[in-house]
């Protein structure tokens, strides 16, 4: 898999937010694809490829989920239980992007599989250099396994 | 004073001088008796004495006569066998005059007499001796004169004897007269002890039998009185009482009794108690064991089982608490069994009352601490709520304030700029405030258990590591070392570096901050103190700055004015105490009192 064609998938219901992570991610200078959807059930959908989320060349799989705790439908704690009872998706980073550093919020995330846990940045002029951070580390040098690899391992 | 019951040994003591008293009387009276009779015995002799002599003295005159007549019959015949009564007598004289003799000793007057006759006697015997020997008379003037002097002699003797035995009968009269006035003495002497004995043991015995008869009847009376003080008191009591025999039947029962069970006094004498006193449990209905049974077969005093029912004759039924006791004779043997019992209906209402607002006060409690338990709930989803919705808006202020202000750089003048930028201070306030109330509230609720701290590890850390205080203007002198406090690291560099920033902050802009650290000890507490050279606080504000937004400083100087709360709050959890020593101008000094370890 190479670097240009890592997916991250961020999980967000404030657009405000989206806005301006958008923009943070433009100033920041990233280029890889950044999917949105604005509810822990339709991140679900979007892992699962159902409907609309079936098409994976419109919707492929991410590498990275940037995923908000609160959130409408689904609570992200929710999404990322699914996530990590799920084999197949053990490949898949899960990195929190909460507005606050709750200590019941940092515990409960890691203690169900979270990757890494950021918090969104009030001073706007913070925000690029989180994205960046985020960019050099999980977009441009980790490594990740091959999905295929997970999957193949359970249906053999 | 009325006369009192007397006690046995009492008793005992008067019976036997009732017995004593007269046994002695009646002895002193024998005696005096024998006494009375001994004199009389005694005079009585005297008087036989006196017939003795007498007779006697008859006799020996008789003797004398013989040998005068038998000396007659011979002189006048010369025949020897007329002088037979004069042989036969002349033995006889003397022995007959020594009997007189010892007889008349106690009587000198008599003996003088006796010897002044037996004088004659001898002359005339031996007158009569010289007689004999010349024999028979031969008539003439001789014969006469031989007779004439011997009746001369005669005479007199006969004389002599006569006055004795006159002088004798004279004492018999005496005596026989001492005898009679004796005889009456000793009758009257003896009357009269008997009469004064009989008098006396009379008395003595009415005196005793009257006081044994006065206590009979004060005991009588008292016991009369005890028994109606008795009965008054067992009818008159509020509980109900009933007394069993030693078979177990009713003997009596008051009137409480007689109302709770429906029975009169009469109806149930001498019935078994079973029959009468019918108890059952109050839930189940069985009936329960019979008290008395109880009492009689374990010999001591029995409490009913609760919740006990007493059916009564006329069918109500009564709610009852009771007890039996067994009841001991003096000699130790159970002759009954008393029962005591009460209506206890009021009793159990109560009970019931007092469970229920148990029963109630408990679930009032669960629900307030259900209650609590929600809203401390509802405060967390409300302060997690805070920091992720409320911050999201601000967020989104500062964001497109910066997009503004960097995207569309060329299109503003200098004024759009500053609005700009004071959207977005305010929005970073508001950000700040935010999180030092979050900060405030999770202080609040932290219980954690207190550990040794060293301050002189801590300190130096903390001005080493906030760029706040790396500032070179600034004068910080720390005066080690610092003590070792009871508490928690993080809340103290919270809290430290929150007076240390008070500390920079609160200075007139034309001053350098000069800062001074120390800590001073007692015996269980350690002193923290942070002293600045800054504008100072009004004593009227020392305890004012350390409540929630309060800031007592013109709005020239930033912040919430939760900071000082925030560390009140971090200290009291750790047992310790916060204050400031400070006038406007002049200085602040703050001091933060800690518990020295191994004084938890």
């Amino acid at each position: 898999m190479s670097e240009s064609e890592r997916v991250v998938l961020v999980v967000e219901d404030n657009a405000d937010d989206w806005f301006l992570l958008q923009r943070g991610i433009k100033r920041a200078g990233i280029t890889q694809t950044f999917q949105h959807v604005p509810d822990g059930q339709q991140a679900i959908d979007y892992l699962q490829g159902v409907n609309p989320f079936s098409d994976r060349t419109v919707y492929p799989l991410p590498v990275l989920v940037l995923l908000d705790l609160k959130l409408p439908v689904k609570h992200g704690f929710e999404v990322l239980s699914w996530i990590r009872q799920r084999p197949q998706l053990n490949g898949l980073a899960v990195v929190i992007f909460s507005s606050s550093k709750a200590e019941a919020d940092l515990v409960r995330a890691y203690n169900s599989g979270a990757n890494a846990f950021l918090v969104k940045p009030t001073a706007a002029e913070k925000l690029p250099e989180v994205l960046h951070a985020l960019d050099l580390f999980w977009l441009r040098n980790n490594e990740f396994a091959p999905f295929n690899l997970f999957t193949k391992r359970l249906t053999s | 004073m009325p006369p009192r019951p007397i006690s046995i040994a009492n008793f005992r003591q008067i019976l036997t001088t009732t017995l004593a008293a007269p046994v002695i009387l009646i002895g002193i009276c024998a005696i005096i008796l024998a006494l009375i009779t001994g004199h009389l015995l005694k005079v009585i002799r005297l008087d036989r004495h006196s017939v003795e002599v007498i007779a006697v003295g008859h006799e020996w005159e008789k003797l004398i006569i013989d040998m005068e007549t038998g000396l007659r019959g011979y002189k006048m015949t010369g025949d020897s066998r007329f002088l037979e009564p004069y042989n036969l007598a002349e033995p006889q004289v003397d022995a007959q005059y020594a009997r007189l003799i010892e007889l008349t000793s106690d009587n000198p007057e008599q003996t003088a007499a006796l010897q002044d006759a037996d004088k004659l006697v001898l002359q005339w015997r031996d007158i009569a001796r010289k007689s004999i020997q010349d024999g028979q008379y031969k008539g003439g003037p001789d014969a006469l004169d031989d007779a004439l002097s011997r009746k001369a002699l005669m005479d007199s003797i006969r004389s002599q004897i006569a006055t004795f035995i006159a002088h004798e009968n004279q004492l018999l009269n005496q005596r026989s007269e001492k005898v009679d006035s004796t005889e009456r003495t000793a009758y009257a002497i003896s009357a009269v002890v008997l009469a004064l004995v009989t008098l006396v043991i009379g008395l003595h015995v009415y005196r005793q039998m009257l006081r044994l008869s006065e206590s009979y009847l004060a005991s009588y009376r008292d016991l009369t009185t005890q028994k109606e003080w008795l009965r008054v008191t067992l009818s008159s009591i509020g509980d109900a009482v009933i007394v069993t025999d030693a078979n177990g039947h009713v003997d009596f029962m008051n009137a409480e009794a007689e109302r709770m069970t429906g029975w009169t006094s009469l109806e149930v004498k001498s019935k078994p108690l079973r029959s009468i006193f019918r108890i059952v449990n109050e839930e189940t209905r069985r009936s329960v064991d019979d008290p008395v049974e109880k009492v009689f077969r374990e010999k001591r005093i029995v409490g009913l089982a609760n919740h006990t029912l007493l059916l009564s004759k006329n069918g109500a039924e009564w709610p009852i608490e009771d007890s039996a006791a067994p009841i001991y004779d003096t000699s130790k043997n159970m002759v009954g069994v008393v029962l005591v019992f009460h209506d206890a209906t009021e009793m159990r209402r109560a009970e019931r009352i007092l469970k229920t607002h148990a029963e109630d006060l408990e679930q009032k409690v669960l629900a307030r601490t259900l209650e609590l338990q929600r809203m401390v709930n509802e405060l967390e989803a409300f302060s997690y709520t805070v920091s992720h919705d409320l911050r999201a808006p601000l967020r989104a202020m500062q964001g497109y304030s910066n997009a503004l202000l960097e995207d569309f750089s060329e299109k503003w003048g200098a004024e759009e700029r500053d609005l700009l930028i004071r959207i977005n201070r305010a929005a970073q306030r508001l950000d700040i405030l935010i999180q030092d109330v979050l900060t405030y509230s999770k202080v609040s609720k932290e219980r954690q258990a207190v550990v040794p701290v060293e301050l002189d590890r801590l300190v130096p850390d903390i001005l080493s590591q906030y760029p706040t205080f790396q500032d070179p203007k600034l004068k910080i002198e720390v005066q080690r070392p610092l003590a070792v406090v009871l508490g928690h690291e993080s809340g103290l560099t919270q809290v430290i570096s929150n007076v240390l920033t008070n500390a920079i902050k609160f200075v007139d802009a034309n001053r350098v901050p000069e800062i001074k650290i120390w800590t001073d000890s007692t015996e269980f507490r350690v002193r923290l103190w942070i002293q600045d050279n800054g504008i100072g606080v009004d004593p009227e504000n020392h305890i004012r700055i350390f409540k929630m937004f309060e800031q007592v400083n013109s709005k020239s100087y930033e912040g919430t004015g939760i900071g000082l709360a925030i560390a009140k709050k971090a200290i009291e959890n750790m047992h310790g105490a916060i204050g400031i020593e400070s006038k406007l101008g002049e200085g602040t000094r703050v001091w933060i009192e800690l518990l020295k370890p191994g004084n938890a």
